[in-house]
């Protein structure tokens, strides 16, 4: 139902300052495949957000197409999209802020309830977001955006800025709901180990204007992924590749 | 937040004690000590005229708050979020902004007559341009970030309004408000004064024309202190509920 077929044929950026217009996508294509697990990885500051905003519809200003399969059109494909911040609404408590997107939902209370469970703030529902810790604050914003039943899930470096063990706990805990509510996902990191350990399928993402560098299926289990050599084995490989292409920027 | 208010009133009764002594040297009609003039706002209390002019004026006061805030904000919203909006009425905007209140008072009853309407429409006027100014910051101000979460999460016209702008809007509003009237009661007593032959601007005109300073500090004192207990009363905590989540 929500097989993802986007198209970028022009996204150019106007001149901000004298280096000129630029042209961040040219003839920019990927597919995913429904309920498929999609990691993007590349150099910050390539257009992943870019991207993600261009499916989420919230950058219309572009020459393309972004279609969903056997979906009318985009109006009717249900979007989650986890920011790179979490965006909570700071003057409205976390269970508000989970069931807002859903607000006319007859059964919303309870949607809310487990999902908060589900992440683990199941006693955090009246807190407002400035008492959360970051982890927190991230795991809401991860509620918030399953809450809508997803036919597609955007995140954007969910997991960024938090230290190793939290962010771990978070990638376990996403996975966790994922596998609950399985959806299409498009997942945006410069981490290659955390894109080989959660994806079904990791791009790897050159920049200016952007291309599809490599495309690498990743067929382990993911309860086998951890110490398997043949995930060492993709990430060694992907890790050639983007040094190779000049994806790194820094 | 106890002992500040214990300090303020402290230093009110001092206040009140060096009048009265001063009252007592200087012996003049011209300065009345605060006895008096707590008597002579009970002597007319009892009468009912201080209660029926206090209720007029603030009935105006009322209506022009409401009116001030209402038009100010629909204009402030459109100016912060429309560039155009904004440029064709930014003029204006200044020109209003720098009308003195007594000229806006004097050709409102000029054109409209000595009239209710044309009084509260004044005192609204002299008010609209400081609401369009703080609303049009907040508006600017607001985050781009939580109007992209309540598109992509498909809130609509009414939910994003009540959960997303209204609430980034809102200390804006009450600063407006605040402000608002705290300006608007002391324009209205000129409109009375100028225009009304009720009030207690009409009151104080008429008690000036008598030389009579003890009846007019008593209406200056009866009308502040009310003023100062709708600010207690109903601005100070309305500005903490709405604050809630800061906390």
């Amino acid at each position: 139902m929500s097989g993802l077929d986007i198209h970028i044929r022009d996204k150019t950026y106007r001149a901000v300052d004298r280096s000129g217009p630029a042209r961040i996508f040219q003839d920019f294509h990927l597919t995913a495949a429904h309920g498929a697990f999609v990691c993007l990885f590349g150099p910050s500051g390539c257009g992943k957000t870019t991207l993600l905003n261009i499916v989420a519809g919230l950058d219309l200003d572009y020459q393309g197409s972004v279609r969903f399969a056997n979906a009318v059109a985009s109006g009717d494909v249900r979007v989650g999209y986890v920011f790179q911040q979490p965006r909570l609404l700071p003057w409205r408590t976390v269970a508000e802020n989970v069931g807002l997107p859903v607000q006319d939902d007859p059964d919303r209370l309870s949607r809310v309830d487990d999902l908060l469970t589900e992440v683990g703030l199941g006693g955090l529902a009246n807190a407002y977001p400035r008492q959360l810790s970051a982890g927190q604050a991230r795991r809401a914003a991860l509620a918030r955006a399953f809450a809508v039943e997803p036919d597609l899930m955007l995140l954007d470096e969910p997991f960024v800025s938090l230290d190793d063990p939290s962010a771990d706990r978070l990638r376990q805990t996403l996975m966790a709901v994922w596998s609950q509510r399985p959806t299409t996902v498009l997942f945006v990191t410069h981490d290659l180990d955390e894109a080989v350990l959660l994806a079904d399928r990791v791009l790897l993402l050159s920049a200016s204007p952007v291309a599809i560098a490599a495309d690498t299926a990743i067929d382990v289990p993911r309860a086998d992924r951890r110490d398997s050599p043949e995930i060492a084995r993709h990430i060694a490989e992907l890790d050639g590749l983007r040094r190779n292409g000049g994806a790194e920027t820094s | 937040m106890g002992s500040r208010i214990i300090a303020s009133l402290l230093s009110l009764i001092v206040l009140v004690v060096i009048w009265e002594l001063l009252a007592g040297v200087i012996d003049s009609r011209l300065l009345p000590p605060p006895t008096m003039v707590f008597a002579a706002m009970a002597a007319e209390s009892r009468t009912g005229a201080l209660p029926y002019h206090l209720a007029i004026t603030l009935l105006r006061v009322a209506a022009a708050f409401v009116l001030a805030m209402a038009i100010g904000f629909g204009i402030g919203l459109a100016m912060g979020r429309s560039a155009l909006v904004d440029k064709v009425f930014d003029g204006w905007l200044v020109l209003f902004l720098n009308l003195p209140a007594l000229v806006i008072v004097i050709l409102f009853y000029v054109w409209f007559g000595l009239t209710e309407v044309a009084a509260v429409a004044a005192v609204a006027v002299n008010k609209i341009p400081t609401v369009v100014v703080t609303v049009r910051e907040g508006a600017r101000a607001l985050d781009p970030d939580y109007l992209a979460v309540a598109r992509v999460f498909r809130f609509g016209r009414m939910r994003t309004f009540r959960h997303v702008i209204a609430p980034q809007l809102t200390p804006y509003v009450v600063a407006a408000a605040r402000s608002g009237l705290s300006l608007i009661w002391k324009i209205v007593l000129v409109v009375e004064l100028l225009g009304r032959s009720d009030g207690v601007g009409f009151q104080l005109s008429l008690f000036f024309q008598l030389f009579d300073v003890t009846m007019i500090l008593a209406y200056t004192l009866a009308f502040v202190i009310v003023i100062q207990l709708l600010e207690l009363g109903i601005m100070q905590p309305l500005e903490r509920r709405v604050s809630r989540w800061r906390q």
